[in-house]
């Protein structure tokens, strides 16, 4: 698989949604790809902080909530 | 307190068997039920519409009709799917809308297959999203591009598929068919809506 095509999987293969075979091609090559491990890196690091981010909408949302 | 899991279970997981008991009251004409039932999920349909639609007059909108919607659909519920289901928004409630206003500014989500041919389930919440953000209720002029080309800008489809599976744990395959399209379409919805999240929380991160 090419970089390009790996990346274009990556979200998927964070959110396990690719079929096994494919998600076993991307395994393979996130082993061998220092470039697209990162970029992996960078997805698991952005959802963690899209958590982050969720918590301070919430407190938006309670305010709006009394408003109900 | 009930605990609402069902949103964040695996594909076909059903509720709790609370939540079934709830329903079935409710669906006998308990309102007290009825009453456990929104107090469990109206946060995380005020939250869902919030998201999506950022805006807090058209959450409150949007919230109401949920619960509306459930209501009077209620007695409909089968326990075949997940109770939240029924709080989103449907294709049939957009069926009376003027398809030349549906299918305006659309050109399927996908790059192919029969994203083309979709309808669009949540048409209606365009309106909420061409609010400014910062402006009280303000609307951009009628001239502004489209959610869709607009660049970095996620359009509400994207973002009901990237909350319901990033925030709520539901399969694409399962958000396919709540939203009337294909997984193909879903998963062309996530990958778009995850680059474009980069782009949009860029500063708030």
């Amino acid at each position: 698989m090419t970089c390009d095509a790996v990346r274009k999987l990556i979200p998927l293969y964070f959110y396990g949604e690719l079929p096994a075979g494919e998600e076993d091609r991307v395994e393979a090559h996130l082993q061998e790809c220092a470039a697209c491990a990162g970029e992996m890196d960078r997805m698991a690091s952005l959802a963690v902080r899209w958590a982050g981010a969720r918590r301070k909408c919430r407190r938006s949302c309670w305010t709006v909530a009394g408003r109900i | 307190v009930i605990m609402v899991q069902d949103a964040a279970g695996a594909a076909g997981a059903r509720l709790n068997p609370q939540v079934d008991s709830l329903i079935r009251a409710a669906q006998q004409g308990d309102q007290d039920a009825f009453e456990q039932l929104v107090r469990a999920y109206d946060q995380n349909v005020l939250r869902l519409a919030m998201n999506l639609l950022r805006s807090p007059e058209d959450a409150r909108d949007v919230y109401q009709e949920a619960f509306l919607r459930v209501y009077r659909n209620l007695h409909a519920f089968r326990f075949d799917c997940s109770f939240s289901y029924l709080a989103l928004p449907h294709r049939d409630q957009h069926l009376s809308r003027p398809v030349a206003e549906a299918e305006g500014t659309e050109r399927g989500i996908g790059s192919g297959g029969d994203a083309g041919r979709e309808h669009r389930p949540h048409g209606d919440l365009r309106r909420g999203c061409r609010r400014s953000q910062s402006g009280a209720g303000d609307v951009e002029p009628s001239t502004a591009l489209p959610d869709r080309k607009r660049p970095g800008r996620s359009d509400p489809r994207e973002r009901m598929v990237f909350e319901l599976r990033h925030y709520q744990g539901l399969r694409l395959r399962n958000i396919g068919e709540m939203l009337g399209t294909t997984e193909e379409a879903a998963k062309n919805c996530l990958f778009r809506a995850t680059q474009k999240m980069r782009v949009e929380l860029g500063d708030f991160l």
